[in-house]
């Protein structure tokens, strides 16, 4: 293995860089440039927003973004079993019900603890008692 | 399309730690049963992967009696090994675990509602490890080396009110993903000179080419050892052990720093004997160096450390440093036998620790042992057992155990680290001993100590395998000799 | 009955078993009575198993108990011929007499029981030292021995002094047990085994003479760490901070005669290297003048008796040295009487006196204390080599021996025979100061006999020290016939034949003798003012001998404060100047580099982070230069 070998890979990135830098200086030249104070407004679903966000976002959003992600992520795995799972026979069926059980577990675990509830209250019965307090 | 062909008893006792740890979070949230069912599950998990270890352990015997095929020790797509080094360390951990779980388990019954996923991330830790020993494929290696140490990362940081313990976690999950980014690369590399992920497929490799240009390669071996090296606290990748090992929750810390430790063992010696065996003349000198730096310098460490905690943690470096001189003399059996010794007396003089000064508690200052002789006689003459046993007194584990790795390191022809280890010996022999006089020869003072029966257990058992297999080590050096890696 | 010998090392150590757990629940003399019971158990059987090698023609046989790891030759196994058995009848015969004095000595103490247990400790530990068939096993009892010797002294501990001794002792003996270590290491390299059999058969084909001083220096590296010889001599003084029982048995009749009988039973090795032999008998001969003459100006009266010790143990290494094995032990066997006695009779007079050690305090104790006084000056006299008691005899045969070696010896010979000088005379200067002229008592000291079970084994010790040393005289060499099949594989240094000779050299090892007790007895048996002036005479050598030769102003000070502070302050400034200050200064410079390296610590992770990425640096460096 040489380094020319390799050639293709630097080739690649090359072009990877030269699509974006491309892709942003044409919009640049070729659109029309007519800015308003809407149009310069953060974005926040089509609503005008009528407060300064506030600094602290509650941390239930992140949970629920991170388990959708970590659902998400799973689908992946399924796709590559499920092209060629006719070839992986029981095998691969033995495999991905165990795979799936362990992220449906998960998914009973933390709807059980009440993770996907927005009420705190609820969730917060299986803190522990010191943190409870502090909560 | 190939069917990989699959041999699923490679997998059942990861299998029985993962559905366990699966189990008791659902019994939890289903039936918020008392502290002891959920131990009940652990244990029935435990005891499942326990049996289908020592099933393991027969095949892999027979196997090599010849009664059966070494080839079938090789499984699962030839990603996991059944042979006797790394049945012998799944068994290792299993017992380390469950022993871990009785020496955490007051401060796991203080977790209220979260108990359960205290004990279930120290089930798929031990599973992440269990595959990590037993692994063929670097990747899988790797994987479970994640697997174990997040889960680690997570229980360091279990005591949630402790600033400590937050800062424990946090500082583990950094260096620790420094240090598994840092291993994979080496992976990389390895798989990059030599195009195989697979560690006896690495082997036939060295074994049928010579490598003419081997820059890629090297630099793939020094990253794998620098990565392992800080799962198992070598110096100079040690920094972070003293922090954690006091800042992390009191009846955690044993049954982490042991598994880790073993685990980590486990796949240096298989990865460098086994895989790269060939190329010893490389790392040799490096490991032996990592080897000398770790003993000396955790048992200088550990010598002022006004923390017994701290003093634990350097001590283990320097422990490390020890099991080392057995990688350098290529005796897996004596890192074996060392690894499983020593983790024992880990877990049960952090039994102590969390005795002494409260599970969850992170500051055990050597001052809390003044007296401590007259305080709990039991809990001081086991804890006295263990240290001689780290010290290698003779006629404990301890002392078998460093004499086995340093014998092989001498006729290895590496004498000279092996006066160092001998010299670092007599140092930590001072360290060990501080802790000693500190229990019996000082002034008591204040109440007789209240010790938890599960404590006092493991403190029994601990001990009685200390001084037995110091008196009697055929048996568990039998064992170890007996379980090479193919 | 040879097949029972184990029961020698199993009664002690089962009986410091019993007492760990059930001593608490024992009234007060029970568990003495019972410690004191196992350990004459083992005595008789000691004494049972001995039988065929006092009817002559036995070799020993090796009793294997189980497999340890017999991959090097370290198997439990116990090694009973002529000279194990001798040590374990020493040691159980006047251990038990120690464990009885000490029922009576440590009445009232409220650890009581757990003084015996450490004491049944030691008895098996030493026994399995004396007991082992290979040297690892004696390595273990080695270090056992070591770690009761540890725990014994500082079994005072709430004493400072007693727990800085009891670390200092340690200390110095790790040292030593580092020599004895790397040379076990040697053997086991050179041998594969550890195993005695093993190894002294062999030695004489497979041994260099080269390798053979290489391990012969490092056993006495060892040996000198444990029998307290130049230059590690200085824990033993301090020592004396742990009971005087313990002083009696551990520090003056066994553990410390380890060194000369790991010396003697390596003899197989020792007899190829003659530059081993003039080293041990050289370390020997400076040891028994250095400290005989330290002892000449001591003021307490245990420290007399430990640098006493100290200096009788060298003898023992000259006579090894010279490879007069048979002398040495015999001088082993006798010292033990008769130490072991003057230890117990300095308890019995400290036990009396309220606890003052300071002899300048006492004097006209004969008519208060006519057994201790009686017993103890019959072993001064032992210990002064005055015919026909023990000493006589062995030391005669010690010196003897030197002399007829020759060369080099002859040097050696002379400095033992003006250490038998100062011998007579320290040892006569105490019994004058403490029994004879005007009592110099404390205010409220009523000093009054000890209790029958403190003085019957004075008595017997006694005895023992009047005819012990019948055992072995020229014209009957019993000991010597006896100890003979485990000396075979080596030749043996007698001392010259003829009577002319013995006359020639026993006259003027007794004249010496004889001179020391007079000067001793004339300058002494006054008034204090004059005893006084008499010392203050031999200014400023008195006060350095009194000094043990330290230059430190701050121990004159302490030495002439009294009692308590003195020996408080003994611990922390005594003998500091050279072989303390090394000791102390080792510990201290790894203190500081661990100190040195703390700073790495900082807690932040991104220093941390740096130390790791620089080590990464390094290793993968190294690993990739290393390759090129």
């Amino acid at each position: 293995m040489t380094l020319a070998d390799y050639l293709p890979i630097g080739i690649m990135l090359v072009l990877a860089a030269g699509f974006v830098a491309v892709s942003l200086l044409a919009s640049r030249f070729f659109r029309p440039n007519r800015p308003t104070p809407e149009k310069l407004d953060p974005y926040e679903c089509g609503i005008v927003p009528e407060v300064e966000p506030v600094q602290r976002f509650p941390v239930k959003f992140y949970l629920v973004a991170m388990l959708f992600v970590i659902f998400d992520v799973e689908i992946i795995f399924l796709f590559a079993w499920g092209s060629i799972w006719t070839e992986l026979g029981w095998y691969g069926v033995a495999a991905v019900l165990i795979f799936t059980f362990f992220v449906l577990e998960t998914l009973v675990y933390v709807w059980k603890r009440g993770a996907l509830d927005w009420n705190v209250k609820r969730r917060s019965r299986y803190l522990a008692p010191e943190t409870r307090r502090a909560a | 399309m190939i069917t990989p062909e699959i041999s699923w008893l490679a997998i059942l006792p990861e299998l029985g730690l993962a559905l366990g740890a699966a189990a008791v979070l659902l019994v939890e949230v289903q039936w918020k049963p008392r502290a002891q069912v959920l131990g009940m599950v652990v244990a029935g998990a435990l005891t499942i992967a326990l049996a289908f270890t020592v099933v393991q352990w027969i095949r892999a015997q027979d196997a090599v009696a010849g009664a059966g095929q070494l080839g079938d020790l090789v499984a699962f797509s030839r990603m996991i090994l059944m042979d006797g080094f790394a049945v012998f360390g799944r068994f290792a951990l299993l017992v380390t675990t469950a022993i871990g779980i009785t020496a955490g388990w007051r401060l796991i019954e203080g977790l209220g509602r979260r108990r359960a996923e205290a004990l279930a991330l120290i089930l798929l830790a031990s599973a992440g490890f269990s595959i990590m020993v037993s692994a063929n494929n670097l990747v899988m290696v790797f994987l479970g080396l994640e697997v174990g140490s997040i889960a680690l990362y997570v229980l360091a940081g279990m005591t949630r009110s402790s600033s400590t313990s937050d800062e424990a976690a946090l500082k583990y999950f950094l260096l620790g993903s420094f240090a598994s980014a840092i291993f994979i690369y080496g992976v990389a590399l390895i798989y990059a000179g030599t195009g195989q992920f697979e560690i006896l497929a690495i082997r036939s490799f060295f074994s049928a080419f010579i490598v003419t240009s081997p820059g890629v390669i090297l630099i793939g071996i020094a990253l794998m050892i620098v990565g392992l090296g800080f799962k198992v606290s070598a110096a100079p990748f040690h920094a972070w052990a003293p922090d954690v090992y006091q800042g992390a929750p009191a009846g955690f810390v044993g049954y982490m720093a042991a598994v880790a430790k073993i685990a980590g063992f486990a796949a240096i010696a298989r990865i460098l004997i086994t895989g790269l065996g060939d190329l010893e003349v490389n790392w040799l000198p490096v490991v032996a160096g990592i080897s000398a730096l770790s003993m000396v310098g955790g048992s200088l460490l550990a010598l002022v450390q006004a923390d017994i905690r701290r003093m634990l943690a350097y001590s283990s470096v320097a422990t490390a440093g020890f099991v080392m001189t057995g990688v350098v003399g290529g005796a897996t059996s004596g890192v074996l036998f060392y690894v499983a010794v020593y983790a024992l007396q880990l877990v049960g003089s952090f039994a102590v620790v969390a005795a002494v000064s409260g599970p969850a508690n992170s500051a055990s200052s050597m001052d809390e042992y003044q007296g401590l002789a007259t305080r709990s006689p039991g809990l001081a003459a086991g804890f006295t057992i263990l240290l001689l046993g780290m010290a290698g007194l003779p006629l404990t584990s301890g002392f078998v155990a460093k004499f086995g790795v340093f014998s092989d390191a001498w006729s290895a022809g590496y004498q000279w680290l092996v006066i160092v280890a001998v010299l670092a010996s007599v140092l930590a022999f001072a360290v060990y001993l501080r802790v000693v006089v500190n229990m019996y020869m000082s002034d008591a003072e204040g109440p007789t100590l209240e010790v938890p029966d599960t404590a006092r257990w493991v403190l029994m058992i601990a001990a009685a395998a200390t001084i037995i297999w110091g008196i009697l080590p055929g048996s568990l050096l039998d064992l170890a000799s007996s379980a090479f890696p193919l | 009955m040879t097949e029972l010998v184990w029961l020698v090392i199993a009664l002690p150590l089962a009986g410091a078993g019993f007492l760990h757990f059930a001593g608490k629940y024992l009234r007060e003399p029970l568990a003495g009575w019972l410690a004191s019971a196992a350990i004459g158990g083992s005595f008789v059987v000691a004494a049972v198993a001995a039988v065929p090698f006092i009817q002559g023609g036995e070799h020993g046989t090796a009793v294997s108990l189980w497999d340890w790891m017999p991959a090097i030759g370290a198997s439990m196994e116990i090694l009973w011929d002529p000279l194990s058995a001798l040590m374990a009848l020493v040691v159980t015969g006047v251990g038990s007499l120690i464990h009885i004095f000490a029922i009576g000595y440590m009445h009232g103490d409220e650890r009581f029981h757990r003084f015996f247990t450490y004491l049944n400790l030691f008895a098996a530990s030493m026994l399995t030292l004396v007991l082992a068939g290979n040297y690892a096993m004696l390595f273990l009892g080695w270090e056992l021995v070591g770690l009761c010797s540890y725990l014994l002294i500082g079994f005072w501990f709430t004493r400072p002094t007693a727990a800085a001794a009891a670390k200092k002792a340690f200390i110095v003996n790790r040292i030593g047990d580092l020599g004895l270590m790397v040379g076990l290491m040697l053997v086991f390299t050179t041998f594969g085994t550890l195993s005695y059999t093993g190894i002294f058969e062999r030695a004489g084909d497979e041994l260099t003479s080269g390798l053979a001083t290489a391990i012969g220096l490092l056993f006495l590296v060892g040996a000198a760490g444990k029998s307290a010889q130049v230059p590690l001599y200085v824990w033993l003084p301090d020592a004396m901070e742990g009971p005087t029982p313990v002083s009696a048995l551990i520090h003056a009749a066994t553990m410390v005669t380890a060194g000369v009988y790991l010396v003697a039973r390596s003899a197989s090795i020792f007899e190829l290297s003659t530059v081993a032999q003039v080293t041990v008998a050289t370390v020997g001969a400076a040891t028994a003048i250095w400290a005989a003459s330290i002892a000449l100006a001591q003021r307490d009266i245990k420290r007399v008796l430990a640098y006493s010790t100290v200096s009788q143990l060298g003898y023992m290494f000259l006579a090894v040295g010279a490879t007069a094995y048979v002398a040495g032990i015999f001088h082993l066997m006798t010292h033990a009487f008769f130490k072991a006695l003057l230890f117990l009779g300095a308890g019995s007079v400290i036990h009396a006196m309220n606890d003052e050690q300071d002899m300048y305090k006492m004097g006209g104790l004969l008519k208060k204390m006519p057994v201790t006084a009686v017993t103890m000056g019959i072993a001064t006299l032992a210990i002064a080599g005055i015919p026909p008691l023990a000493g006589f005899w062995s030391k005669d045969e010690i010196l003897g021996s030197a002399f007829e070696r020759g060369g080099w010896f002859s040097v050696l010979w002379i400095v033992g025979l003006v250490t038998a000088l100062l011998t007579a005379f320290y040892m006569t200067r105490q019994w004058v100061l403490v029994f004879l002229g005007q009592p110099r008592w404390d205010e409220g000291i009523e000093p009054h006999e000890s209790p029958r079970v403190m003085t019957a084994p004075l008595v017997i010790l006694a005895v023992l020290s009047v005819f012990g040393g019948l055992i072995n005289t020229p014209l009957r060499l019993t000991l010597e016939h006896f100890l003979e099949p485990a000396f075979e594989l080596v030749k043996l240094q007698h001392p010259p034949e003829g009577v002319g000779m013995f006359i020639l050299l026993a006259g003027l090892s007794v004249l010496a003798g004889l001179a020391g007790a007079a000067a001793a007895y004339l300058a002494y048996n006054r008034s204090s003012d004059e005893w006084r002036g008499f010392e203050g005479g031999f200014e400023p050598l008195w006060g350095a001998w009194e000094k043990a030769y330290g230059v430190d102003d701050i121990y004159g000070r302490v030495i002439v404060a009294p009692g308590k502070r003195a020996a408080e302050a003994a611990a922390f400034q005594f003998d500091i100047p050279i072989i303390d200050g090394a000791v102390n200064g080792l510990g201290r410079v790894f203190r500081d580099l661990g100190e040195w390296a703390r700073p790495i610590q900082t807690g932040y992770v991104r220093n941390y982070g740096a130390l790791f990425l620089a080590g990464t640096i390094v290793v993968v460096i190294w690993l990739v230069a290393g390759g090129a």
